[in-house]
């Protein structure tokens, strides 16, 4: 029974990672919170989206970004951002500080960029497992939802799913077009 | 007369060189050197206990304040990002953390911490699941039942679901699975909780006599949780239970039957100018002998602004369903209140990393008073008063 337990569980991450990845790249936030409502009632856990291997580079640079991306909070990809600038603290908007490991999963947002007028989905991985937390405070927590919205919820450490828990910092990576 | 004061002078001096070895022979025969001790008792009385949750691999406390003046009178001591429950006579402190052996790296372990108000101390431990939600205290992520048999702690991997533990026993007896689903409400009754699901539902999970299996009902739809989503923060109104969306719309519910059913929703700031909101995290407070909500608020409610601090306390006749008083208040993010027919309110400050007292006049529409503050050294978004 604990064993199978256990596997549900497993299989519980796995398949909101999978689904949560599919929702939220195709999705705005309301048809994503619309379909994540969806997902509950055929049983399958909410969603929390999961870390982009791409960091999101690619998008970033079709932007109009600038080069040097700003560090202040009120800068548009941060508009769900609770937490520290790992921009700060050696890193970079996208990119963990050196001897930090990007949290497995994430809470979602959508941004509006200024310089094209669209909506964004931006996923804010914490970086762990270093101790000390670094960086100024950012809370905008723009679309943040408790808890039952797992994959919108900024209250959370994003670094549960990770061997090492501290969290150190917060990067903000744009995954997708909301609409 | 320079030589009489000469003379009354070194007769002085003369009398105190006499009088000293005497002086210093009594002191040695009465003095008593200091022994060290631990004090064995906290001060009894009221109290308010407050969780300083820590978030850089522990420790965290749940400090307990007397209700009088709010001086520290008794600290319990945990890990990480704890979650804490007292039992309803103020006997006994349960604290939920996480133990990291690197703090912020390294082996974790997810361990109750039980200890004994009276004396502060720890009397027992229980290893639960490493899977316990990290996440910013709410009262709601670890409850007990109403005989006090059972605790229920929320987990999040982030696939959520409850860790049930018999004290009695002292072990898990089971999890319980609720995805999509978060926060621990329950029964006034018998061993059962609801929970708030994703989708505006809820579901109530009941338990077998033995803890060890569960039946669920899922709910009607109850809020819209995209238009204006409820918090985790409740409290209960006579059998109902209370929650606020972030509008600021009260949602009575019923549990009564095992399923969670809709008895009213009230738009506090319905009318009001100025676009308020609920504002903060402990949000919902009802002191039963008046059925007087208080609820901290904001104005320029926006987007993002739900955990803001808020600029008054609302007291709100729920059952005339008639805004009484509001109290303007600086930094407060968490308020509850005491169930007296004259309350008592205890507030959080975040920013301010402080605790609050305020007296409420019944005879002032509830209106609210600052009379006692001391720091609390930390985050803190959850307290508790006991008698």
């Amino acid at each position: 029974m604990a064993k199978l337990l256990e596997n549900f569980f497993t299989w519980m991450d796995g398949a909101a990672e999978t689904r949560a990845r599919n929702i939220a790249h195709r999705a705005g936030r309301r048809s994503f919170l619309q379909k994540a409502g969806w997902a509950l009632v055929g049983g399958v856990v909410l969603p929390m989206l999961p870390y982009d291997n791409s960091n999101g580079v690619a998008y970033a640079r079709g932007l109009g970004e600038p080069d040097e991306l700003p560090e202040d909070c009120e800068y548009w990809r941060y508009c769900s951002l609770h937490g520290s600038l790992c921009s700060q603290c050696g890193g970079s908007v996208t990119q963990c500080p050196p001897g930090t490991q990007p949290s497995k999963v994430a809470w979602v947002g959508t941004c509006r960029n200024p310089n094209d007028d669209k909506d964004y989905l931006v996923s804010y991985n914490d970086c762990c497992g270093k101790g000390g937390g670094c960086g100024e405070g950012c809370s905008r927590q723009e679309g943040d939802r408790p808890g039952y919205l797992m994959g919108l919820a900024s209250e959370s450490s994003w670094c549960q799913a990770n061997d090492n828990k501290g969290i150190h910092c917060t990067v903000a990576i744009v995954v997708g077009l909301a609409e | 007369m320079a030589n009489r004061f000469s003379l009354l002078t070194c007769s002085a001096v003369l009398a105190l060189q006499l009088a000293v070895p005497n002086l210093a022979q009594a002191q040695e025969e009465t003095f008593v050197p200091e022994t060290l001790t631990a004090k064995e008792m906290v001060d009894p009385g009221p109290k308010v206990f407050v969780n300083v949750q820590n978030w850089g691999g522990g420790p965290s406390v749940v400090r307990f304040y007397s209700a009088d003046d709010l001086r520290v009178v008794g600290t319990a001591d945990a890990g990480a990002q704890s979650h804490f429950a007292i039992s309803a006579d103020g006997k006994t402190v349960y604290i939920v953390s996480g133990y990291y052996s690197r703090l912020s790296s390294g082996t974790a372990e997810h361990v109750l911490r039980i200890f004994d108000a009276d004396t502060a101390s720890l009397t027992k431990e229980v290893q639960l699941p490493v899977k316990v939600s990290q996440y910013t205290d709410d009262a709601s992520l670890m409850q007990l039942s109403a005989d006090e048999k059972y605790l229920y702690v929320q987990n999040a991997t982030p696939a959520t679901s409850v860790t049930v533990v018999d004290l009695e026993k002292g072990e898990v007896v089971q999890e319980v699975p609720s995805p999509g689903c978060f926060g621990i409400y329950p029964s006034v009754q018998g061993h059962a909780y609801s929970t708030i699901c994703g989708d505006g539902t809820f579901t109530t999970m009941t338990l077998s006599a033995d803890g060890t299996t569960f039946e669920s009902q899922k709910s009607d739809t109850i809020f819209d949780p995209e238009e204006d989503p409820i918090y985790l923060s409740f409290d209960r109104a006579g059998a109902d239970l209370l929650f606020i969306s972030y509008k600021g719309v009260v949602h009575r519910l019923s549990d009564a039957g095992g399923i969670i059913k809709e008895v009213s929703t009230t738009p506090i700031a319905e009318g009001v100018e100025g676009d308020w909101g609920t504002s903060g995290y402990t949000v919902v407070s009802y002191n039963e002998p008046n059925g007087i909500l208080f609820v901290p608020m904001a104005s320029g409610r926006h987007d993002g602004s739900h955990y803001h601090d808020a600029e008054e306390i609302w007291a709100y006749d729920l059952e005339n369903k008639k805004l009484l008083y509001r109290t303007p208040v600086e930094g407060i993010t968490s308020v509850i209140t005491t169930d007296e027919e004259v309350p008592t309110l205890f507030g959080l400050d975040i920013g301010g990393g402080k605790v609050v007292k305020f007296e409420v006049d019944p005879e002032a529409k509830f209106a609210a008073k600052p009379v006692a503050e001391n720091a609390t050294k930390g985050f803190t978004t959850t307290l508790a008063a006991r008698q």
